[in-house]
């Protein structure tokens, strides 16, 4: 079983953890509909569409209402450092969360507990805290983007916008960015990186990059980012491996957004209606049965 | 002599980030940390409590919210 | 007659130059957080302040400045000082070299424009600067911000300053704020 550990941005929607549902285009828990909007949301919808288009894992699913005050985030890694040793899955990802260094330490040692250790997953405000935390080498995947990728490789940076040189648009090499973070120890295992190409990195090279199709609309579409994390998440629970899943997460989601044919102001939920026929494209090019 | 840190009008993670730094590489013993909202205050003392700081006071003020730590 | 078409010495040029130049400076800072404090400090008693890129030629400080008209510095220093918000230093630009260098980059998709400041991005519609799209960002304001914002234009939807509670919503109340000074009359 896949888990996914995120907020959505309501702040009646209570702490609420089961599994995840998929029917008449509506995601659910149990009787708590989920809106399909950038954020975690789009990482469920883009999970479940996946997974149930390619026989996957089941989707249980922690969530709970924040809107950046960080109450619903607390709230919710508590509920993790209580009850996770109670679980056992295949893949834990935890995406948008309040950054909270002492409560993700907790988390960590929260996970030490469980029955298995699962796949490590780690995107958004999540991953800062784990690069805040100096745990980032716990972690068997981040999903940064071309920023974020930035902020891990500046070892001062304590948050993405302290990053230097990058609030000023300096070009760096996103290889000697990948290079760096790893250098100081601030990437996972290995680092599925977003952007105009994706990369697949560990500490010893850059393994695969990922260019096509492309489309520079992409870039403004908020939830992009979060569909490709999803789709990871799903694949790692499968036998491919994180490296042959990336590649597939990262080709799926440009397909995805292809088949949409998108500008601007396309929403990620039109997006993601194409993820099985992005799925079903990617599996054929790549000979997978 | 108490060292201040003022992180009033300053979003997450930011009045963390400035107490933390201060209680690594400062010299005072105590800190007044003065914040603007009640999720700073909480992230502050939890962040300061973690680092094994005792949190001694904590006020209401005009424009928020001041906290006296003090180191271990 | 001749005289009428004397040529401006250098030295006038010069002179002139200079004048037309030396009216900005901008604050430099140690830390970010003071560049915050100090713009919301600043805005809120009535200048007229905009954070900025330090130039290259800077090489202390965070990378942030505070660009200020320079006539009101010893103000400026004043009301600072009160709050214990002090600058490193005072840069006048006195010549293009010390021009502070924008936070922003936009990317024009012919009837959309698009403006980034650090990790996040805001689009519009040219045609009635209706906002379509926010992306970047990890902090869970930042899809609240969005929720909030799309659908609406540049001039009905809340301001992220305000309604954002993070560094993430603070960066995109930066590329709010430049794509309305791109789009709506001052």
């Amino acid at each position: 079983m896949l888990a996914i550990v995120g907020t959505v941005p309501d702040l009646n929607f209570p702490l609420t953890h089961g599994k995840l549902q998929w029917s008449n285009n509506q995601l659910r828990i149990d009787n708590q509909y989920i809106q399909i909007n950038r954020g975690t949301p789009a990482l469920l919808a883009a999970a479940i569409l996946a997974s149930e288009s390619i026989n996957g894992p089941d989707i249980y699913a922690f969530l709970v209402g924040d809107i950046g005050k960080g109450d619903g985030s607390r709230a919710l890694y508590q509920f993790l450092v209580q009850n996770l040793h109670e679980f056992e899955f295949q893949c834990l990802t935890f995406h948008y969360l309040q950054p909270d260094v002492d409560w993700h330490n907790q988390v960590l040692f929260a996970i030490e507990k469980m029955i298995s250790r699962p796949i490590l997953i780690a995107d958004a405000g999540y991953m800062y805290a784990a690069k805040m935390s100096g745990q980032s080498t716990c972690y068997d995947v981040f999903t940064p983007d071309a920023g974020e990728m930035a902020f891990l490789a500046d070892e001062m940076a304590p948050h993405p916008f302290y990053t230097r040189g990058f609030i000023l648009h300096q070009d760096q090499s996103m290889i000697e960015l990948i290079k760096r973070a790893y250098q100081f120890q601030n990437a996972s295992r290995f680092l599925l990186v977003k952007g105009t190409n994706d990369y697949i990195a560990d500490a010893n090279n850059i393994i695969d990059k990922i260019d096509h199709p492309s489309f520079d609309v992409m870039e403004a579409i908020g939830g992009t980012g979060d569909t490709l994390t999803g789709l990871l998440s799903v694949l790692s629970c499968l036998d491919y491996g994180i490296v042959q899943s990336s590649i597939i997460a990262a080709r799926t989601n440009r397909w995805m957004g292809y088949y949409a044919n998108p500008c601007p102001e396309t929403q990620i939920s039109e997006l993601i209606e194409n993820i099985p026929r992005a799925l079903s494209t990617v599996f054929g090019q790549m000979n997978i049965v | 002599m108490a060292a201040n840190v003022d992180a009033r009008g300053l979003s997450c993670p930011q009045p963390v980030i400035m107490v933390l730094d201060e209680i690594r590489t400062g010299d005072e013993n105590e800190i007044i940390v003065r914040v603007d909202t009640d999720t700073s205050k909480e992230n502050v003392i939890r962040a300061a409590t973690s680092q094994g700081c005792m949190v001694n006071d904590v006020s209401s003020e005009q424009e928020g919210f001041r906290i006296t730590l003090t180191k271990r | 007659m001749f005289g009428l078409f004397k040529k401006k010495s250098p030295k006038h040029i010069k002179k002139t130059q200079s004048r037309q130049t030396i009216d900005r400076g901008f604050l430099v800072f140690d830390h970010t957080s003071d560049v915050i404090q100090a713009e919301t400090l600043l805005k809120k008693s009535g200048w007229k302040v905009r954070v900025m890129g330090p130039p290259p030629e800077i090489q202390t400080g965070c990378d942030l400045v505070i660009e200020i008209p320079l006539i009101e510095k010893l103000n400026i220093m004043r009301a600072l000082s009160h709050r214990n918000i002090i600058p490193v230093k005072v840069v006048p630009v006195d010549n293009p070299l010390l021009e502070p260098v924008s936070l922003f980059h936009t990317r024009d998709y012919g009837d959309y424009l698009m403006v980034r400041a650090a990790n996040m991005k805001i689009t519009i519609k040219k045609m009635g600067f209706t906002i379509v799209n926010i992306s970047g960002g990890g902090c869970p304001d930042v899809p609240y911000l969005a929720q909030e914002m799309i659908g609406k234009t540049l001039y009905e939807a809340p301001h992220p300053k305000i309604w954002g509670h993070t560094l993430c919503g603070y960066a995109l109340a930066l590329a709010h704020e430049e794509l309305c000074k791109q789009c709506l009359p001052s």
